[in-house]
């Protein structure tokens, strides 16, 4: 008897865990996107929050250290490009014409509100998949293409 | 010239490996020990080999050998010798030959050790482990050589990455590896007694330890890299659920699984061959772990197929999976148990529900590491699964897991009444709801983290209540001391305060992650003389200070911190500029004490002389510490314990409820 109580308790919880993966998933799945496929159709981007890379363009860039606050334009031929807020310190690596990755949430006047920027190591520096952590990581993959 | 010797014995040991798969087979099948022999000496002589390969990498790292590319890659003549000798596991190349040299050292240990004792199945153990060295020294010999030399030979070396020169990061890979290798030992008698068609309890009896020393040495390990992170990488946390992290959490959660589940096979003799699947899926994880880690899968799903290692991973992965399974199936009629337990109330039951959790845990961190990579090889897709994901999903399952740890401390093997549960689950059950309403009553209002403390009084609870109770018992049994009493009650059954002790530190442990249900974060810029409130700490910026630290050279920001009107601690929260490396490397400050972290960042120096900081309280951090001395004397006296082969109907005797087990 109690076997049969034990399979349901079982098949709860593993229904549960499945419930929660689907759920969950979908919720905090982040995808990737370049700023010119932004550029082409802004309004499908909006309300959600989304990764774009590409790179700073020079002179771009305002650092506001009493705010707090970085302000710059990720672009990736040069021509068009997204403007970006981040909310946050200027990372160390943080260079004009640097690969980086803003994931944060589009206004519709297509400023890109960050809350997170992953900044790309110089080329010559070699990383170690060991050694390379979220923060550090997620760039690499998307600018290498 | 030392470093060509070396290689050429690794090609011996890979020679050598082969003889040893097939001789201890052919020595079965033809009935001459002579044969199996042979292949145990020629164990011996892999160690020895690989030994002296390790030694000439080790010298070419202490003498700057900069013909070896390895040792250019990773060290410099400027680095502390320390370092020099951590660079051994700093790249891939010299990963592989540390773990290969553990590998040898463990087959070797093994071939001689468990001659005697598990003759039956031993020659096909040595084989199977000879299959993992032939694996592994095939890498070597072949794409993987970290001996191999360089023309012309450079003047200086790279040097180690300097996120790589923390003592936690001397320390962290090889507790890994110990733990991932220690495991291979269980697989090879698992495989071996599935080979024989000995499908007794002995492989798990016989490996019990090794068991233990491989998961203590992943926990820890884990703990480790967790303050490496925590100290060195800045973004301040200590885990981000990066991939890297989750490969070495898998093997430990399913290897946590398979720790509890032996009991099952070891006490009550069943789950046999749910034990086998577990140390399968374990030893396989331990592979895939290495393998997300080591082949560069990470930078890009397309750029591992291009180097040679990620495909062997892959391949030898696939060839465990099959085999072993494929072995395990061939015996299924003769494994089912013979012994069911259906009773709901039942230590069974928990133990049942332990692994349902674990697992449940494991395949969460197992899709949310898998998913992006296979997006992305499949479809193309660039997508990234986010810290949320598994903290929503895990966060409940660790919780209802340290619940579990203290129903399972109380409840009988076999039948537990109601009653009996009622009367036992009183005060720890009213130490939960006190908890949780102090908590409310101070004003927490996330139901998370309300049960989570609630869950972590009642183990807490059940734990000192249950020793206390033995103790008292004893005492008045023997007419002695109460703390005589509480040594003899432990000493006289190890394993079971051995698992409390460990459980112990898993409340600990708990009680610090919970606390990040109450961390804070500020960004500020100060300029030298300005100071700013947080969190009850005021942060006085005095001025920049530069400063030599070994091949650094440090631009720290002197910050006073002060709370109450007085001076706390002045901490340097630092930019570290190495010359081998063009970019500038965090140096956090953190002031500790047992309420929380203040955890310090410096983020960058302005124009005008002001500083940007990062400054975040981390509230309970400590207390995950205090799981290390826990664990550790946990394992060790678990460790000392030593089981006997269990005959059919002997678990009759003395299962009274708090003798359980």
């Amino acid at each position: 008897m109690g076997n049969h109580y034990r399979v349901v308790i079982g098949a709860v919880i593993i229904l549960a865990i499945l419930g929660g993966i689907l759920y969950k998933g979908s919720q905090s799945t982040v995808f990737y996107f370049t700023p010119n496929e932004i550029g082409q159709a802004p309004e499908r981007y909006l309300a959600r929050t989304i990764r774009v890379g590409g790179l700073v363009v020079p002179n771009s860039t305002k650092w506001d250290p009493d705010a707090v606050t970085l302000w710059f334009t990720v672009t990736e031929d040069f021509n068009s490009g997204i403007r970006v807020r981040y909310a946050g310190p200027k990372p160390d690596m943080f260079r004009e014409g640097q690969g980086v990755v803003a994931e944060g949430i589009l206004d519709e006047r297509g400023l890109l509100w960050a809350s997170t920027l992953l900044v790309k190591h110089s080329e010559d520096y070699k990383v170690d998949p060991k050694q390379v952590t979220d923060k550090k990581m997620a760039y690499k993959s998307l600018l290498r293409e | 010239m030392v470093s060509d010797f070396g290689y050429v014995l690794l090609a011996v040991a890979l020679a050598l490996s082969l003889y040893g798969i097939v001789v201890p087979h052919l020595g079965v099948v033809r009935n001459n020990w002579n044969l199996v022999r042979s292949a145990q000496y020629a164990t011996f002589a892999i160690f020895v080999m690989v030994l002296g390969a390790s030694a000439a990498l080790v010298h070419a790292f202490v003498t700057s050998d900069f013909s070896v590319g390895f040792v250019w890659e990773n060290s410099s003549r400027d680095m502390p010798i320390m370092y020099k000798l951590s660079a051994f596991w700093g790249g891939m190349n010299g990963s592989l030959l540390f773990w290969e040299l553990v590998l040898s050292g463990f087959a070797a240990f093994v071939a001689y050790f468990y001659q005697r004792t598990n003759r039956e199945v031993i020659p096909y153990v040595i084989a199977t482990l000879n299959v993992v060295q032939t694996f592994l020294l095939f890498l070597l010999v072949g794409w993987a050589n970290p001996l191999a030399r360089l023309a012309p030979v450079p003047l200086e070396g790279r040097g180690l990455n300097p996120l790589l020169q923390h003592p936690a990061m001397a320390l962290h890979p090889p507790l890994l590896y110990l733990g991932y290798i220690g495991f291979s030992v269980p697989f090879a008698f698992a495989i071996a007694s599935l080979i024989r068609g000995k499908l007794d309890n002995e492989w798990v009896v016989t490996t019990r330890r090794w068991t233990l020393f491989a998961w203590y040495s992943l926990t820890v390990g884990i703990m480790v890299g967790g303050q490496w992170a925590y100290e060195e990488l800045g973004w301040g946390g200590f885990w981000g659920w990066d991939p890297v992290e989750n490969a070495s959490l898998m093997p430990w959660l399913t290897g946590s699984a398979f720790l509890h589940s032996i009991m099952l096979q070891e006490k009550r003799n069943m789950m046999k061959v749910w034990n086998f699947s577990l140390i399968i899926i374990t030893f396989a994880l331990s592979i895939l772990g290495t393998f997300i880690v080591r082949s560069g899968v990470l930078n890009s799903v397309h750029a591992f197929a291009q180097s040679e290692i990620g495909p062997a991973f892959l391949t030898f992965l696939a060839l465990v999976l099959v085999v072993s399974f494929t072995l395990m199936f061939r015996r299924m009629r003769l494994l089912e148990s013979r012994h069911t337990n259906d009773v709901l109330l039942s230590k069974e039951s928990t133990f049942l529900l332990n692994n349902l959790l674990f697992m449940g845990i494991a395949f969460t961190v197992f899709l949310g590491t898998v998913f992006p990579l296979l997006a992305e090889g499949i479809r193309g897709t660039k997508l990234s699964i986010q810290a949320p994901f598994f903290n929503a999903i895990v966060a409940p399952l660790g919780v209802a897991l340290l619940a579990l740890t203290g129903v399972c401390t109380l409840i009988a093997w076999r039948y537990s009444s109601l009653s009996y549960l009622v009367r036992n689950f009183r005060w720890p059950v009213a130490a939960a709801l006190v908890t949780a309403a102090a908590l409310a009553a101070l004003g927490m209002r996330h139901i998370g983290a309300l049960v989570a403390f609630a869950v972590i009084a009642f183990t807490a609870a059940v734990l000192a209540t249950d020793f206390g109770r033995a103790v008292r018992v004893r005492a008045e049994q023997l007419g002695i001391g109460l703390l005589a009493a509480a040594g003899s009650t432990v000493l006289r059954n190890q394993q079971r305060y051995g698992g409390m002790v460990i459980h112990l530190g898993m409340v600990f442990l708990v009680v610090g992650l919970a606390g990040s249900f109450f961390g804070a974060e500020k960004s500020m810029t100060l300029t030298p003389g300005r100071a700013a409130e947080f969190h009850g700490y005021q942060i006085f910026y005095k001025g920049p200070k530069v400063q030599r630290k070994d091949n650094a050279t440090l631009r720290a920001a002197e910050i006073e911190v002060y709370r109450g009107g007085e001076l706390v601690e002045t901490l340097l929260p630092a930019r570290s500029f190495y010359t081998t490396q063009p970019e500038p490397l965090t140096e956090v400050a953190i002031h500790r004490n047992l309420r929380e972290d203040l955890y310090i960042v410096l983020a960058s120096e302005n124009e005008g002389g002001s500083v940007t900081l990062r400054v975040l309280v981390n509230p309970l951090v400590i207390w995950a510490w205090f799981a290390f001395p826990l664990f550790s004397l946990g394992t060790a006296l678990a460790m000392f314990y030593r089981p006997r082969l269990l005959i059919e109907p002997a678990f009759e005797r003395g299962l009274g409820a708090a003798a359980g087990a």
